[in-house]
């Protein structure tokens, strides 16, 4: 009798919220363009489950210009993901580190807006002198105002794919067809530049979100690490919710979402 | 087919497809496990969650023991007189094939900078590095909370070397059975006395630090109890399985196939 009510007291559950399980919430873009594996809006990317909420109206063109207009939604569509079940807050635009002090504001949730977040731990792994660099869509839009809210040095070195074949373009034209060979290069090139211009780099740091799918490329074509929103929005979401590696370490206990 | 070969041809865009060389290049022993982990010398075990358990990992990983490296001298002694030895171990590890070095004490963070000048490659000394990256996280007026094996031993030092502020809230779990002296060639340790360090350290954390709105584990032996402790304290919980996660995920970057790393078209209906 005892052991049956202990037994049941290790089973109880707890809510408090309405979608359990998907643990991180994702702001996007108002977009039509392809999003292949590998891109943070395509499901099959994440190893775990997570909740997307689209931010109506919010256009690539209206983040470069930082549409102050578009602030408030994205404010309230994370609000709303919290409210939901998210227990962390991403978003699908490096440029959105602008963001990143009032999401925390509001949500009351850990956020992880932009990968650039990434760079001061990425040059604590490397002796001085050696530098993190970022890969951009646009170094036209990058500016000192988002490495700061990054927590990155204002000269961290940068290229850009603005001058490329294919990748600018269809997030600029917001084309539903797009050549994923041809966007593949215009990284390899901006990666490339990367290194001739600044040999002191010693890992890459993809800004954009719709770049991870080519990080393998890039990592075996320069030989160095490079690190996306996909490792950053992995390290996040195994902080929320850290893995159950089972018996002897784990045993029967209360549930939370 | 054929046409399509050629038109993938004529337009230069094949990565890998059809005519393209497939070439592998050498130049180190082992290939495959780019994390080389160095561990502290200990006979006590190291179950499912542990750094040293290599069914943690859900990628393959290098292990180098550490000789003479204790617990004690490591986390009591500052690691004194083990510098050396940490840094011919590693290098062995980048000979024989790691991209990046870790180790197995959150305390080593005092090598940090010496381990990343020598080995040429990058290095994720420690678990207590996420601090100021998991602070960046935060709701304004929230900090990181540190829970480690011993808050008496955890120095000023320890923090700055990480990167992290010397103000850093810290807890220790007092008692922790791994910093004794074996007794035994095959020692035993209760498990679930660990856990209860561990949550307890996180109770206190809280309470004494109400503004704590994450926790960063120290010891590379509590990640086992992370999940536990983030469900008793409705808290985020990062350690180094979380660290090195993220660590490898840069040194080999995933390959999330076709259409990214393939010729082809792609639609989804």
């Amino acid at each position: 009798m005892k052991k049956a009510t202990a037994f049941r007291r290790d089973r109880v559950a707890h809510g408090g919220k309405t979608i359990y399980g998907a643990r991180v919430g994702i702001l996007m873009l108002d977009t039509l363009f392809p999003r292949i594996p590998g891109d943070m809006c395509n499901a099959l990317t994440w190893p775990f489950p997570v909740l997307f909420k689209v931010v109506r109206g919010a256009t690539a063109a209206r983040v470069a210009e930082r549409s102050q207009g578009m602030r408030e939604d994205f404010m309230v569509a994370a609000e709303e993901l919290v409210a939901e079940g998210a227990d962390g807050i991403t978003t699908n635009c490096g440029f959105l580190a602008l963001y990143q002090d009032e999401l925390t504001e509001r949500c009351g949730v850990p956020v992880a807006a932009s990968s650039l977040m990434q760079i001061p731990l990425i040059e604590r792994l490397f002796p001085p002198g050696k530098r993190a660099g970022i890969v951009t869509v646009s170094t036209v839009t990058l500016d000192a105002d988002h490495l700061k809210a990054a927590g990155a040095r204002p000269d961290t070195p940068v290229a850009g794919t603005e001058n490329g074949r294919e990748f600018h373009r269809f997030m600029h034209e917001n084309d539903v067809k797009m050549d994923v060979a041809a966007a593949e290069q215009d990284l390899l090139d901006a990666g490339r530049d990367l290194v001739t211009r600044h040999p002191e780099v010693g890992a890459v740091v993809l800004e954009c979100t719709n770049m991870t799918p080519y990080a393998r490329a890039m990592s075996e074509a320069l030989a160095l690490p490079v690190y996306d929103i996909y490792s950053f929005v992995c390290w996040f979401h195994a902080g929320l919710a850290p893995r159950d590696f089972g018996h002897p370490g784990s045993a029967r206990r209360e549930w939370r979402g | 087919m054929m046409k399509g070969m050629k038109r993938r041809d004529v337009e230069g865009r094949s990565a890998g497809g059809g005519m393209a060389p497939r070439r592998a290049f050498g130049g180190k022993t082992v290939y495959g496990a780019r994390v080389g982990i160095l561990v502290l010398d200990s006979p006590y075990p190291r179950i499912p969650g542990d750094t040293g358990n290599a069914l943690t990992w859900p990628f393959p990983v290098l292990y180098k023991v550490v000789r003479g490296a204790t617990a004690s001298r490591v986390v009591g002694g500052k690691a004194k007189g083990l510098l050396g030895a940490f840094l011919d171990n590693a290098t062995e590890l980048v000979e024989m094939g790691a991209d990046g070095i870790t180790t197995s004490c959150g305390f080593l963070s005092l090598y940090q900078a010496e381990l990343a000048a020598h080995c040429g490659v990058p290095v994720a000394a420690s678990s207590l590095m996420q601090v100021p990256a998991v602070a960046g996280l935060l709701p304004p007026g929230k900090t990181v909370g540190v829970i480690t094996v011993s808050a008496s031993d955890l120095t000023a030092e320890h923090l700055t070397a990480a990167g992290a502020p010397t103000d850093t809230p810290v807890v220790g779990a007092d008692g922790w059975p791994f910093l004794e002296e074996p007794k035994d060639t095959r020692p035993a340790i209760d498990i679930a006395h660990c856990e209860d360090l561990v949550l307890n350290a996180g109770r206190d954390l809280v309470a004494r630090h109400p503004a704590v709105g994450a926790v960063v584990l120290e010891c590379t032996r509590m990640v086992p109890f992370a999940s536990a402790l983030s469900a008793e304290t409705g808290l985020p919980v990062y350690d180094i399985y979380s660290f090195v996660s993220w660590f490898h995920a840069g040194l080999a970057p995933r390959d999330f196939g076709h259409p990214g790393s393939a010729p082809g078209d792609w639609r989804e209906l």
